[in-house]
């Protein structure tokens, strides 16, 4: 069994990007400084995960405000309205209000695909994270006038656009969030629908493995289903510190997706510090009975709601129940 | 003494947007340049226009418009034992707040919003001023645990060392006092709201007081079941800005205790009208649950967000609706 490991996404600002990121919103400093200090610290969170030997590496995201702001505040068609709790976390979302059909014409995510590809070294892989279109749908607020269907087979498409263009995507791994299937009253509005929307979002997509991830909880029964039947997916991941049982239970009673799993094994949500060798130890348990060809671990979801500091030792944490388990399994 | 009325009186959540020095005054007792006595005199200013605008429009039972909390948990957490200063974390966009860690045993140390309270109540011109804290379960949730590991001890730890401030207040007079549980709607599940029971027994086993419980914002319909089993007097819920979409869920649950009734929009800037609040009023009363005397008319949650104009008509137009409805029920 191949192990890998990546951070789910998401790393916490550092106090200096805090400011020009203020200085910036407030037209203190001009772009060109504002982009010389992300690319510093775009520098110090690879530098994080180069230091613990990650080979699939994230870019942190720690410039988008939320999951959703990047395409809602640069895409026609939707603008971020009012504040809303995001899940069950003492953070807030802007709704994106779409009014109309979403049009990106700016392109952003393939910008920042390249700033990151421009940091890897040739054996390693870029991740790129976006939101999928359930969960993008179902946190925004629809007056466009058609059905909730419709919009998340536009958002569906708008996505797909960012996505094919970003150049040289066989060095990327995709990831596609959908925390939002962990919810009943999101998943509901789209059941037996997602092999329509995730062919629409995956159309002529060429990244070297295709990731959706589910996290905060599990997702619901029917949801999981239908995630392992997608085509085009490569790998369900999981968020196993918030509930091991019935992440459990979904996997033995409905398998997992093309012989791969993924696992959110280290809490993102605490600065506690796991033991390592324990967590590698329980993780062996649930996959050991399991026919895998493949193990992504991950942290259970994104690093951005804890300090700093605890973002790099958590992926350090992460990085030593991958070694435990690669000894161990492979 | 001021009478309460009996059918529908008016109270508030708690914040209010804060007025004066309020916000200087805190960034100089962060930085050490106030004690914290020294800071409690300075804030009454504060408090103060508070209460005129309370008074202005009306409210009966009033708040000390939290003017001293910088934020509802950090404020707690700064002077109880056991929790130390946390570092920066994001809140939204980019806005902060030091999340706060629990490094060691929660203990009690010394009254930490009895002053303001006793103060506002000192100039409320009879009126009863509401004694309000944040609930254990929501400062466990909001903060690091990095002692306990079990999220029901700490919930438990922390209901034992607010129980003390509860004492406090009900010694000083408080005939009113309610815990705030926002996080209690984050995560809607009985076993949370289970803990957040046993806990509520602790806060007010035995006290002679209203004991009220407010939860706002999320799925208060996945809960409601549950929190009726709270061993508190009253129920504050928020009903407007999800369009009273939990009011028939009340009927549903056999809704027993004290309502507070949320009818104004916290997260609006549009100032709810008189008749509007009366319809909504009306809303509540057509499901013939609640006798008028159960039933309390409030904010969906703290003002602190709105501009103080805003806030005040809000709160004018909220009582003078609440009057019209004396006459109809
Ligand atoms: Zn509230």
């Amino acid at each position: 069994m191949n192990v890998e490991f990546s951070l789910l996404g998401g790393f916490p600002r550092s106090r200096r990007f805090r400011h020009a990121i203020r200085d910036f919103e407030e037209g203190a400093i001009d772009e060109a400084t504002y982009m010389s200090v992300y690319l510093q610290e775009l520098g110090r969170v690879i530098g994080v995960q180069n230091s613990f030997d990650y080979k699939i590496l994230i870019d942190g995201q720690f410039d988008w405000h939320d999951i959703l702001r990047p395409f809602s505040s640069s895409w026609r068609g939707v603008y971020p309205s009012s504040l809303l709790r995001y899940f069950d976390n003492n953070f807030f979302y802007r709704i994106p209000v779409f009014h109309g059909k979403p049009e990106p014409y700016s392109f952003f995510l393939a910008r920042k695909a390249k700033m990151l590809a421009g940091m890897l070294d040739k054996q390693e892989l870029g991740k790129i994270v976006v939101p999928g279109p359930v969960t993008f749908t179902g946190l925004s607020k629809n007056m466009t006038g058609h059905d909730d269907f419709w919009l998340a087979s536009k958002i569906a498409e708008a996505l797909n656009i960012e996505l094919r263009k970003v150049n040289s995507s066989e060095r990327f791994i995709l990831q596609i969030d959908e925390p939002g299937l962990s919810e009943n009253e999101v998943y509901g509005r789209f059941r037996g629908e997602l092999k329509e929307l995730y062919s629409i979002l995956l159309r002529d997509l060429s990244f070297s493995k295709i990731i959706v991830s589910v996290y905060f909880r599990a997702p619901v029964e029917k949801a999981y289903q239908e995630l392992i039947s997608l085509d085009g997916v490569d790998v369900i991941s999981l968020d196993w510190v918030d509930d091991k049982k019935t992440v459990r239970k979904l996997i033995n009673e409905y398998g997992v997706k093309g012989g791969g799993l993924g696992l959110g094994v280290v809490d993102a949500r605490s600065i506690y510090g796991e033991d390592p060798e324990i967590v590698a130890g329980e993780v062996r348990k649930v996959v050991e009975s399991l026919d895998l060809k493949f193990l992504m671990l991950t942290t259970s979801t994104w690093l951005e709601l804890i300090p700093f500091r605890y973002a790099a030792k958590k992926a350090g944490i992460l990085a030593s129940i991958a070694l435990y388990l690669h000894r161990d399994l492979a | 003494m001021y009478y309460v009325p009996d059918k529908f009186p008016t109270t508030v959540v708690g914040s209010y947007p804060k007025l004066g020095k309020a916000e200087d005054l805190i960034r100089q007792r962060k930085r050490g340049e106030l004690g914290e006595d020294e800071f409690h005199v300075l804030v009454q200013e504060s408090i103060q226009e508070v209460i005129n605008d309370y008074l202005w429009a009306g409210v009966d039972i009033l708040s000390d418009g939290e003017q001293s909390r910088e934020d509802m948990v950090v404020y707690f957490a700064e002077r109880l034992e056991g929790y130390v200063g946390g570092e920066w974390v994001r809140i939204f966009d980019n806005v902060y707040f030091r999340k706060p860690v629990v490094a060691g045993k929660i203990r009690y140390k010394s009254p930490m919003a009895i002053e303001d309270w006793v103060y506002a109540s000192s100039i409320s011109q009879g009126r009863p001023v509401k004694a309000i804290l944040t609930g254990p379960y929501t400062m466990a949730d909001w903060s690091f645990d990095l002692y306990y590991g079990d999220r029901r001890e700490l919930v438990i730890e922390l209901a034992k060392a607010l129980r003390h401030e509860i004492e406090g207040f009900v010694k000083r007079g408080a005939r009113y006092v309610q815990v705030d549980e926002p996080a209690l709607s984050t995560r809607p599940f009985k076993d949370d709201v289970d803990i957040a029971k046993e806990a509520a027994k602790i806060l007010f086993h035995g006290l002679d007081v209203k004991s009220i419980m407010h939860v706002c914002f999320g799925r208060i319909e996945r809960i409601l079941e549950y929190l009726l089993e709270i061993p508190v007097d009253q129920l504050d819920l928020e009903f407007k800005n999800s369009n009273f979409r939990l009011l028939p869920f009340l009927a549903e649950y056999g809704f027993n205790k004290e309502l507070g009734y949320g009818v104004i929009d916290v997260h609006s800037l549009q100032v709810e009208s008189i008749n509007e609040v009366l319809s909504d009023i009306e809303k509540l009363m057509k499901t013939g649950i609640l006798p008028p005397e159960k039933i309390y008319i409030d904010p969906d949650c703290g003002l602190k967000r709105l501009p103080r104009e805003i806030a005040r008509q809000k709160l004018r137009n909220m009582v003078e609706a609440a009057k019209k409805a004396r006459e109809v029920w």
